[in-house]
């Protein structure tokens, strides 16, 4: 029954959209919509404000018709998932047991170790990039995110506090000082910072894999909390949480290209396009190599659609991660943009098994117990 | 049926993961991953905004750099100033950024590339702002 409301949904959504939502897209852009239509776009793409100027009412339209698509695929995408649940026993195996497996004790120590010691580091030139924000105010356009916590910009007293408050909280965490608490306040102040640099008119996505794994990290450490023995075995659904996450990003990275641009992504006069516009040194040699040029954005494209495969096969990370890691050097090298030290690749320490390693899980018991009280 | 709170975390956090790609925008911290999606195509004309000051009886060309910023991030926002007619509004804010007494003007440039050859290059003035 929920299969059939699914695709009954799926295929009648296109239909509405065809009879109203392309009339309210045109009247939004005559200033002939009602308030309440203007009011909806407007809080949801608040770049419209400038973008309405700078495409024809077509480009809106088109990515109008995108909504529907996507909100169409996603539906299918569920039927088939009820569908294959039902019907394959060994993918109804794997999604039962997904969220109901189990961790160690110290798979979760160490994690915690790695990831907060991570977010440490990303967030040393925090104070220093607010300092440089600070005298650029006058552009200051708070994302919804600020809004919604009625913060403007924060002073510079405010913003050093902030900062204190976030590498603490970071290093307590590390050292398993009140772990729950601290991790809420590390990743809650960790995006409080990306807010403000971020409402300057420009979202940078290098942060995400740590802000959703920052997200997902205090339910984990709670699971851990609740058990009291360090040889017991931990619910794991945060942790797999978390792997989902990165894999959808992706995932959602590669369908997002293949929608955008209907595949021309993949061709590669687009990647020489690309290559041409930022002009990194390597770049330029690539485009001598018509070869190169055609088989890297295809092997990029296989690399992001098929990173949540890990999911599926465990022993596939020793494959997928590397590739990972080439993936995001290549982007530094051929096109100029982000770091060889990428936060995304940071991130894959949640898909090692650091606890088959003795020293550290000796390393976790030392750290854990450090400022735990001894019971009497 | 017993709903545990288990389910609704992973249910809702996968909805938040998945909204930001069905809307095509970012709802941060939830992100959409839109970032060289948009085909770019050789022909295309590249469009570079660029501000100036005049200093010293000459125009100075200014970077974001010169601001401890990105130059890609600070040509975005002079574009998005541009695209809202707030050209002069862009200009009397940068003069408060860089409240130097020896600038007289600023003004805003659009250089625009087609095909992204430098020869082809055309250069307008967009708005120009006397501060002395």
């Amino acid at each position: 029954m929920l299969i059939f409301i699914l695709l009954i949904a799926a295929f009648i959504l296109p239909a509405i959209f065809q009879t109203y939502v392309t009339t309210l897209v045109k009247q939004y852009f005559t200033n002939t919509a009602p308030d309440w239509v203007n009011s909806a776009i407007e809080f949801i793409y608040p770049r419209l404000a400038t973008e309405r100027y700078r495409f024809p009412i077509s480009f809106f339209e088109e990515k109008a018709l995108q909504v529907v698509v996507r909100i169409s695929l996603v539906l299918i995408c569920c039927a088939a998932f009820i569908v294959m649940k039902a019907k394959v026993f060994a993918f109804k195996t794997f999604t039962q047991n997904f969220f109901n497996g189990t961790t160690s004790y110290y798979q979760v120590s160490l994690l915690r170790i790695l990831f907060y010691s991570s977010l440490l580091y990303f967030s040393i030139e925090f104070h220093n990039d607010f300092l440089v924000i600070t005298s650029l105010k006058a552009f200051f356009k708070p994302l919804f995110i600020l809004k919604l916590t009625g913060g403007g910009f924060p002073s510079i007293l405010q913003g050093t506090i902030l900062y204190l408050v976030l590498l603490l909280s970071c290093l307590l965490c590390i050292l398993n000082v009140y772990p729950i608490l601290t991790s809420v306040v590390a990743i809650g102040t960790f995006i409080y910072f990306q807010a403000i640099f971020f409402s300057f008119e420009k979202i940078d996505h290098g942060y995400t894999t740590l802000n959703y794994a920052g997200l997902l990290m205090p339910f984990l450490l709670y699971q851990q909390k609740r058990t009291s023995v360090s040889n017991s075995s931990i619910p794991d659904w945060p942790l797999q949480l978390i792997k989902l996450s990165l894999c959808l990003c992706y995932l959602l990275a590669g369908i997002e290209k293949l929608l955008i641009s209907k595949g021309a992504w993949l061709s590669p006069v687009t990647f020489k396009s690309y290559i041409a516009l930022h002009q990194a040194p390597l770049g330029m040699q690539v485009l001598h190599h018509p070869l190169l040029c055609a088989v890297l954005p295809v092997a990029a494209m296989i690399f992001q659609l098929g990173f949540i495969s890990i999911l599926w096969n465990e022993k596939l990370k020793w494959i997928i991660l590397p590739t990972g890691i080439l993936f995001h050097i290549g982007t530094v090298v051929l096109l100029g943009i982000s770091s060889i030290i990428n936060p995304w690749i940071f991130t894959y320490l949640f898909f090692i098994q650091w606890s088959d390693l003795e020293p550290l899980k000796r390393f976790a018991n030392l750290l854990d117990n450090l400022f735990q009280r001894r019971k009497p | 049926m017993k709903i545990k709170l288990k389910n609704i975390i992973i249910t809702g956090f996968i909805a938040a993961l998945i909204l930001p790609f069905i809307l095509v925008t970012d709802l941060f911290p939830f992100a959409r991953f839109g970032m060289f999606a948009e085909p770019v195509r050789a022909t295309d004309t590249l469009q570079v905004f660029e501000p100036e000051y005049y200093k010293h009886h000459q125009w100075h060309h200014l970077d974001g750099r010169d601001l401890h910023l990105a130059s890609n991030s600070f040509m975005y926002l002079a574009r998005n100033y541009y695209y809202r007619n707030q050209s002069g509004l862009f200009l009397s804010r940068l003069s408060e950024v860089l409240p130097d007494t020896s600038i007289h003007a600023w003004r805003l440039l659009q250089i625009q590339i087609p095909g992204n050859d430098p020869l082809q290059a055309d250069t307008i003035i967009l708005e120009t702002l006397q501060v002395k």
